[in-house]
């Protein structure tokens, strides 16, 4: 960071070094590289059996968060893909959620809280909303597949019981 | 003779300019009596100011300046807490140790500021009526005037405490100038002043949400003409929200008000983001 500050006069007062010292202030590396890059945009086909379809928003910023799950037959989850309109946060906080719910099973994704993602991104208190949308665009796309799939998984414990 | 006030004063010397004499004063010695004892709202055109100045006092020739000791109000305040043992400090004025008006900024019997009465709401503390199609004009109008006589600028020579209280006032006051003036906020903080609390809360709504989530893609992906034609419906949509909100706070149905609010919300930010887009 100082090696940075005392290179040439040029270098120095080019505007990409000014504003990338500025947002490393604010903003955290990580929300920024999910922010700039973000992973496994877009959204699948509703119609679909094994795709579980969530929306959410918060009323404390006005922002829409969708969430697409595609899940195999032994109920894990293979693909997921998000759509946010918000805040820096609330992109980054979807674009974490969609990674780390891959390879999981939906008990196991049931289980994602809101800290995890906001200890990852190190959100601070002013953005927490945007974790807690996370989770629950998680939580409400699992609601919607085992609304399609009922006799598929049983989701509070025995599971290895009524696998079909 | 006329006085002169300088900003780093030397003491009594005398000034020709153009054949007037000039004194000039330090303005730590000088104080300021007023005349005519009347409510605030009344200030402006009433007020007279006679500036006397006191006698030397041997104290400020000193050449190290001391630091004034800052008086604390935390001392026991008056003749009522004798008389009334469920007293509050808040009823009296630290100063003249008269009883307040309620929700008052200032003391009546010596026109000195009180501290910042926290239990009143941004209604109260700005003077309008707490009612959701609030009058915008009126509202800016009473803020100015506020602003104009709580100011910290205009207390900074008189004193610590004044002066604190001064500045926790004037935040306040601009905190709920702020929240009153933009609709979805006002809507959302009378919900909270009647303990609907819209922190975390998650809307699972999925037509409303689907409907915002495209005409959003609409914003960022379309023609200028589609916008303007999305900027006016969403205009219409938020004066029948509105004026379903007022009626909703009105009959106190406030279940129907925090719908009304989400949607509101929205509305605001498509607006936003359309305003963004189009100029």
């Amino acid at each position: 960071m100082i090696s940075l500050i005392f290179k040439t006069s040029t270098q120095l007062f080019s505007p990409k070094l000014v504003t990338q010292t500025l947002i490393k202030r604010f903003y955290d590396e990580k929300v920024i590289d999910h922010f700039e890059n973000p992973r496994n945009v877009g959204s699948m086909d509703k119609k679909k059996k094994s795709v579980g379809s969530g929306i959410v928003g918060s009323l404390a910023c006005g922002d829409v968060m969708r969430l697409d799950i595609d899940v195999d037959d032994e109920g894990v989850i293979k693909k997921a893909l998000f759509k946010t309109f918000g805040c820096g946060s609330a992109i980054a906080s979807s674009s974490l959620v969609t990674e780390m719910v891959k390879g999981k099973s939906i008990n196991e994704a049931m289980e994602i809280t809101n800290s995890e993602i906001a200890v990852e991104l190190s959100l601070p208190p002013v953005k927490m909303h945007c974790s807690m949308l996370a989770q629950d665009a998680v939580r409400s796309a699992i609601c919607n597949w085992k609304e399609k799939n009922p006799d598929h998984f049983c989701v509070c414990g025995g599971d290895e019981q009524n696998k079909n | 003779m006329l006085n002169l006030f300088f900003s780093n004063p030397t003491k009594n010397q005398f000034l020709n300019f153009k054949g007037i004499l000039f004194q000039t004063v330090d303005p730590r010695k000088v104080f300021n009596f007023q005349t005519s004892i009347q409510p605030p709202s009344s200030l402006g055109s009433n007020k007279y100011f006679f500036n006397f100045i006191k006698q030397d006092d041997h104290s400020l020739h000193h050449k190290h300046k001391h630091k004034r000791k800052q008086k604390t109000v935390n001392e026991p305040c008056c003749v009522n807490c004798e008389e009334r043992k469920d007293c509050q400090k808040q009823e009296c004025c630290w100063h003249c140790e008269k009883e307040l008006e309620a929700n008052c900024l200032f003391c009546i019997g010596c026109q000195k500021i009180q501290p910042p009465n926290e239990k009143s709401d941004y209604f109260e503390l700005l003077g309008v009526e707490k009612r959701f199609d609030l009058d915008i004009n009126k509202l800016s109008d009473s803020f100015k005037n506020l602003q104009k006589q709580v100011h910290p600028d205009k207390f900074h020579f008189n004193g610590g405490d004044e002066h604190r209280f001064s500045k926790k006032i004037s935040t306040n006051i601009n905190r709920a100038y702020k929240t009153l003036k933009k609709d979805n906020l006002r809507a959302k903080y009378m919900l909270e002043l009647n303990g609907f609390s819209s922190e975390n809360k998650i809307i699972n709504d999925p037509e409303l949400l689907m409907e915002q989530l495209e005409k959003r893609q609409l914003v960022e992906t379309g023609e200028i003409s589609l916008l303007e034609k999305l900027q006016k419906e969403n205009d219409k949509e938020k004066m029948e929200i509105k004026k379903k909100l007022t009626k909703a706070f009105e009959e106190k149905n406030f279940k129907a008000a925090e719908d009304y609010t989400i949607k509101l919300q929205y509305i605001v930010k498509l607006e936003e983001q359309l305003h963004d887009k189009l100029f």
